[in-house]
């Protein structure tokens, strides 16, 4: 292997597939439930999607909707011993991610899907200066030698705007501030040019002001990389101006999915329309209250029966208890799809239930 | 870092203190007058002049700072015999090559063992190889250094004759045979430590693969060993430091008697005739010795937490 720039440069180059021309991600019926003493947690229940290469899709979700467990499902990062019949396929370039051993996984991850999580705090290993941290990935993936992994492990922390990378490199995480670390965790996850970024929350740790520049950052570097990224965050504020299409995910399962306009313009799960609600908007009045969805979300290991939000839902109807709405799309706009029985825009459960019952009794 | 040190340094002075102050104590332990306890059957001119020698007559604190300033010299007093004696100095400059030799083979052999099981039982927790290491490592720690040692020599000396069964051999004399010679002292001292090292390694470190970078280092796809050895076993390693420099303690301890059951000529060897022949000013600077170098080696340890995680060494 030769050792100077130009190689260095060819090695970056996307490997493999480029003849491949189906979505870059293909999630098929992902299901993942462990194996707990309280009993099956079904953590992931049956999410698809696709994800274009260099599109954003955001996730979006309430904590224990299951949407940090299905970003670590399609990398494989799950623990494996407790998965239960883990079922589903994840299509990379076609290829199934699902049935591959960790040996395999490990050319994978990193090198064509990386990860950066919530907490730039604990993401970072305290006893390793970042520049060892970031040169790591560089020497496992490219085999680089020393020297020029810590040449190119200066650049990126320069491209994700750290001032005087060149003696930062030698720090450790501790010495630097947060928004600082979580650039840093950037800088590692984008080493080895990955196609595809999954960013698990990657602003909630942070300050407000920090939080734009960071997601900023992300934007800039995933259009001059023509790079994919899912958008995990449980505020659709995070989500709404960054993603191309968002998905709503609720106890495991994704409930409303589109376009991010569609979604915010013709709300239609009453659970996304809740959550938009209890965002503070700048044009209300002084003293608005914002709305909090009542109760919580339900427990995983017995997912109530029917619609699985209908106990907390304002609008559900008696069918909302028994039967489960499938994920079918908008009458209007096809890739607009979302699971509900009596959808915003529309007569309420109870209402739409009374006019049906006046001619005949509920059918079921 | 420099006032980290500093301050570290006045600590350790001040205990070095306490300690060789104690040990001088011990002469005034004795039931009686001393003189008469260490030479029950000599003559009163021989009594007279070990009083001359240990400043009996003085006040305390100036019979300290007397025999303070002569330690510090290397000064340890002499052996009283009915004819004549040798300086402490002289068998003690015998004796700490060997019991350090021992102690450190001890030690790193705890180490080697304990640190790959440690890994592998935490890697794999909750499976029949971390069961299995675990209740190997309470069986070890439930037998006695000593039964140990001689469970070994029976078999691995006298049956299998693989090992000298006692005696000590110079290192510069045949270094083979001063292994050999030295291994069967130190894997009994060593075995005990080594439950202990692993078991502490493997709690440490299964908390430590919990952690956020743990998961991150794996979303990058590194391999496993690299995972285990550069982003886990560090930080898993603090506890392990700290009681691996406490046991020096234990390891000098059990010395005593695994050098008397291998008649290793080292300090514990020495202790052990001193005690039975009432030779006890040799038994104070004996103790005061290892006191001294217990309390060195755990200020060494103090430092060496700087070298491990730099958060320590930049809060100060």
């Amino acid at each position: 292997m030769r050792n100077d720039a130009a190689a260095v440069g060819e090695l970056l180059d996307p490997v493999g597939r480029s003849d491949f021309d189906g979505p870059l991600l293909d999630v098929r019926d992902l299901t993942t439930h462990f194996q707990t003493p309280r009993g099956i947690v079904r953590a992931v229940d049956g999410v698809s999607f696709t994800l274009e290469a260099g599109r954003t899709l955001g996730i979006v979700g309430e904590s224990g909707s299951g949407k940090t467990v299905l970003s670590r499902s399609i990398l494989g990062l799950s623990p494996r011993r407790q998965l239960v019949d883990p079922q589903g396929q994840i299509l990379f370039e076609g290829r199934d991610l699902r049935p591959m051993d960790e040996h395999e996984l490990r050319e994978v991850r990193g090198r064509q899907i990386s990860m950066i999580f919530q907490d730039p705090m604990t993401a970072l290993n305290p006893v390793m200066k970042v520049g060892r941290q970031i040169m790591e990935s560089l020497r496992v993936h490219f085999d680089m030698s020393k020297a020029d992994a810590r040449e190119r492990a200066i650049d990126l922390l320069g491209q994700v705007g750290i001032p005087s990378p060149g003696v930062r490199v030698d720090e450790y995480p501790h010495q630097l501030s947060g928004g600082m670390r979580q650039r840093v965790m950037i800088a590692i996850a984008l080493s080895c040019e990955p196609k595809l970024l999954i960013a698990d929350e990657p602003t909630t740790a942070l300050d407000v002001t920090v939080q734009a520049q960071i997601l900023d950052l992300l934007g800039r570097l995933q259009s001059e990389r023509n790079m994919a990224v899912v958008l995990i965050s449980h505020d659709l504020e995070v989500v709404g101006g960054r993603a191309d299409d968002i998905a709503v995910m609720y106890a495991g399962r994704i409930v409303e999915m589109g376009p991010a306009a569609e979604l915010f313009k013709a709300t239609r799960m009453p659970y996304t329309d809740a959550l938009l609600r209890s965002v503070p908007n700048i044009e209300d009045p002084p003293h608005t209250r914002l709305l909090a969805i009542g109760g919580r979300p339900p427990d995983l290991v017995s997912p109530p029966p029917g619609c699985r939000f209908n106990p907390r839902c304002p609008r559900a109807g008696f069918r909302c208890g028994v039967q489960e709405p499938p994920l079918a799309p908008d009458d209007d706009n096809v890739h607009h799809i979302y699971r509900c029985w009596y959808p915003v825009g529309g007569p309420t459960g109870p209402e739409a239930e009374a006019a049906e019952a006046r001619p005949r009794r509920v059918e079921h | 870092m420099g006032a980290l040190i500093g301050k570290k340094v006045v600590q350790l002075a001040a205990v070095l203190l306490v300690v060789t102050f104690f040990s001088f104590l011990l002469i005034h332990l004795l039931p009686g007058d001393p003189a008469a306890t260490i030479i029950p059957l000599g003559t009163d001119a021989q009594r007279t002049q070990l009083r001359k020698d240990v400043g009996l007559d003085k006040p305390l604190v100036s019979q300290y700072t007397r025999w303070l300033g002569k330690f510090v010299r290397g000064d340890f007093g002499r052996y009283y015999r009915q004819f004549g004696g040798e300086p402490v100095r002289k068998r003690l400059s015998q004796a700490l090559p060997v019991s350090l030799q021992l102690l450190v083979y001890a030690e790193v052999l705890a180490l080697v063992i304990a640190i790959p099981l440690g890994i592998l039982a935490a890697y794999r927790a909750g499976t029949w190889v971390d069961r299995f290491l675990s209740t190997g490592a309470f069986a070890s720690l439930a037998i006695p250094d000593f039964v140990l040692a001689l469970v070994l020599i029976f078999y691995l000396g006298v049956k299998l004759k693989w090992f000298p069964v006692l005696g000590y051999v110079h290192f510069g004399q045949s270094p083979t045979e001063h292994f050999k010679s030295m291994f069967l002292p130190a894997f009994s001292l060593a075995l005990a430590q080594a439950a202990v090292y692993m078991r502490l390694l493997r709690s440490d470190m299964i908390a430590t693969l919990q952690e956020d970078y743990i998961l991150m280092a794996r979303s990058q796809g590194l391999p496993t060993w690299r995972i285990l050895l550069r982003h886990a076993l560090r930080p898993s390693s603090f506890s392990l430091l700290t009681v691996a420099g406490i046991s020096v303690g234990t390891l000098i301890g059990g010395a005593i008697v695994i050098e008397a059951i291998f008649t290793l000529p080292g300090v514990g060897l020495t202790i052990f005739q001193a005690i039975s022949e009432r030779q006890y000013i040799a038994v104070q600077a004996c103790v005061a010795v290892i006191g001294c170098g217990y309390v060195v080696v755990n200020f060494v340890v103090d430092l060496l937490y700087t070298a491990l995680d730099p958060r320590v060494r930049h809060a100060a």
